[in-house]
C-alpha cells in the first residue's frame, strides 16, 4: 500500500510541475501583445495574468468528465501511464519554451498520454479518429479562423482612423489591450487549470483513495490553481518574445484587434462545442493583425518555425510518454528512474537556456530568442535539439 | 469519422462577427475622442463627440462584461 502511495504522490507532483510548465507557457497568450506595445509593463503584466489564472482556477466548479476528451480510452488509462503522459508532455513544453516556440500545452498532454497510452495498452486504447477531429482539423481552423478575424479588425482601424498608432488614439487601445489581455487570462484559468485538477482527481480516484463520481478535493483545486498561477507569474520570457516581437511588430490598435479576437475565439470555441487551442488562436490573431497592417512585416519565417512545433507537438510529446511508460511500467524502480530522468532533462534544458536568457528586464529587446549566442546568425531549427 | 462542421462554422462566423463589431464599436469611440480632444485643445467646445466617444467605449465594456458572464460558469 505505501508503494501505491509513492507512486500516487509521484504523479500528482508530476502533474503539478506539468501545471506550471502550461502556466508559464501560456502566460505569452494573454500578456504579450500588451507587453510589446507597452500597454502593461513586464512585471504587472504577469502578476495580472497569474492573478486571473488562480481567481478562473477557482471559479470553474465543474470537473472536467474525461481528461483527454475521449482521445483515450481513460477506463484502460493506469496512474503509471498518466505519469508517462505527463512527463512526455512537459520534457516537450520545456524544449519548446527553450526555443521560445508558442505550442499548445494540451496537445502536448494529449500527446504524451497517447504515447503512453499506445505503450501500455496497444492500439486499441486511442481513438484514433477523435485525434483528427479534436486536434488536427482544430489546429488548422484556429490559425486561419483567428488570422481572418483580427486582419479584418485590424485593417477596418487602420481605414477608420489614420493616426491610430498617435497619441490620443493609442492611448485608448493600450487601454483597452489590459481588459482584452485579462480576459484571455481569465478564460485559461477556467480551461486549464482545471485540467491538471482533472488529472489529479483521476489518479486519487484510480489509486483507490477518492470515490468514483466525486470532484476535486479542497488541497487538489488550492494546489492545482497555485501551480499554474506560478508558472505564469514566472513569465515563460523566451516564448512571450516570440509571440510580442518575433512575429510581427505590434502597435497599440493592432495588439487590441488581436487580443479581442483572440478572446472572442477562445469564448465562442468553449461555449459551442469545436474546442480552439488558446496558443494557435493566439499566435493566429496576431499574424492577422500583422497582416491588416499594411505597414507592419510578418516576419513568415518565424510564423513557419511556429508551425513544424506544432507539427512535432503530438509525435515528439508521444514518443516520450511512449518510452517513458515502456519503462515506468516496469515497476516502481522503472517509475523512480523516469522522474529521474525526468528531473535531469528538465536541469539541462534550463541550464541550456541560461546561455541567452530572456527576463523581464530583455524581453522586448530582440525580436529572436538565441540557444547558443555564438552563433546567433545561424537559426536552430526546433527538431535539431531533440537528439 | 464524425466532424461537427455546423459547430466549426458557427465558433467561425461568431468569431469574425464578434471581433470585428467589438473593435468597430471601441474604434468609433476612440475616433470621437480624438475628435474631441482635437477640438478642445484648438479652443472649440467638444460637442457631442465626447460623450458620443464614451458612449461606445461603455458599450464595448458592456460586452466585456457578458464575456465575464460567459467565463463564469456559477453565473448560468
Amino acid at each position: 500500500m505505501t508503494t501505491t502511495l509513492f507512486v500516487v504522490a509521484l504523479v500528482i507532483l508530476t502533474a503539478l510541475v506539468f501545471d506550471f510548465t502550461n502556466g508559464f507557457h501560456d502566460s505569452a497568450n494573454a500578456m504579450a501583445t500588451s507587453v510589446a506595445t507597452g500597454a502593461l509593463r513586464p512585471r504587472t503584466a504577469v502578476i495580472i495574468a497569474a492573478i486571473l489564472n488562480v481567481v478562473g482556477a477557482f471559479l470553474s466548479t465543474e470537473v472536467a468528465k474525461t481528461i483527454s476528451g475521449g482521445i483515450v480510452n481513460d477506463v484502460v488509462v493506469t496512474p503509471v501511464m498518466i505519469f508517462a503522459g505527463l512527463v512526455g508532455a512537459i520534457l516537450w513544453n520545456l524544449l519548446t519554451w527553450l526555443f521560445g516556440l508558442p505550442s499548445s500545452s494540451s496537445h502536448a498532454l494529449f500527446g504524451g498520454l497517447i504515447g503512453a497510452v499506445l505503450v501500455g495498452a496497444g492500439t486499441s486504447g486511442v481513438n484514433f479518429s477523435v485525434i483528427v477531429s479534436k486536434i488536427l482539423l482544430p489546429a488548422v481552423v484556429a490559425p486561419v479562423v483567428a488570422g481572418l478575424a483580427a486582419g479584418l479588425a485590424t485593417l477596418m482601424i487602420y481605414r477608420w482612423i489614420r493616426r491610430a498608432d498617435e497619441e490620443p488614439a493609442a492611448r485608448w487601445y493600450r487601454g483597452g489591450q489590459t481588459i482584452s489581455g485579462s480576459m484571455i487570462a481569465l478564460a485559461h484559468g477556467t480551461s486549464d487549470g482545471q485540467k491538471t485538477m482533472g488529472v489529479i482527481t483521476l489518479v486519487l480516484i484510480t489509486a483507490g483513495y477518492q470515490d468514483s463520481g466525486t470532484g476535486p478535493q479542497f488541497w487538489v483545486i488550492v494546489t492545482a490553481g497555485l501551480a499554474i498561477g506560478l508558472g505564469t507569474y514566472s513569465g515563460g520570457w523566451r516564448i512571450m518574445r516570440t509571440m510580442g516581437k518575433g512575429i510581427v511588430e505590434i502597435k497599440a490598435a493592432q495588439g487590441l484587434a488581436a487580443e479581442t479576437t483572440s478572446a472572442a475565439a477562445i469564448l465562442a470555441s468553449s461555449h459551442m462545442g469545436f474546442g480552439l487551442s488558446t496558443t494557435q488562436v493566439c499566435a493566429g490573431s496576431i499574424i492577422g493583425s500583422g497582416v491588416g497592417r499594411k505597414r507592419a512585416d510578418v516576419r513568415w519565417g518565424t510564423a513557419r518555425k511556429m508551425a513544424y512545433g506544432w507539427l512535432l507537438t503530438l509525435p515528439a510529446a508521444g514518443l516520450v510518454g511512449g518510452i517513458a511508460a515502456a519503462i515506468a511500467l516496469t515497476g516502481t524502480v522503472g517509475v523512480v528512474l523516469v522522474f529521474c530522468a525526468l528531473v535531469a532533462g528538465s536541469a539541462t534544458i534550463w541550464t541550456i537556456s541560461r546561455r541567452a536568457p530572456v527576463s523581464s528586464d530583455n524581453v522586448n529587446d530582440s525580436p529572436d530568442v538565441v540557444i547558443n549566442p555564438e552563433k546567433s546568425h545561424l537559426p536552430t531549427p526546433p527538431h535539431a535539439a531533440a537528439h | 469519422m464524425k466532424i461537427d462542421w455546423a459547430s466549426l462554422g458557427l465558433v467561425a462566423i461568431t468569431t469574425v462577427v464578434a471581433a470585428v463589431s467589438i473593435v468597430g464599436i471601441f474604434s468609433i469611440g476612440v475616433a470621437a475622442l480624438t475628435t474631441a480632444t482635437t477640438r478642445t485643445s484648438a479652443g472649440r467646445s467638444a460637442g457631442v463627440s465626447r460623450v458620443a466617444g464614451y458612449g461606445c467605449l461603455g458599450v464595448a465594456g458592456l460586452i466585456a462584461l457578458y464575456g465575464i458572464y460567459l467565463i463564469v460558469p456559477a453565473f448560468h
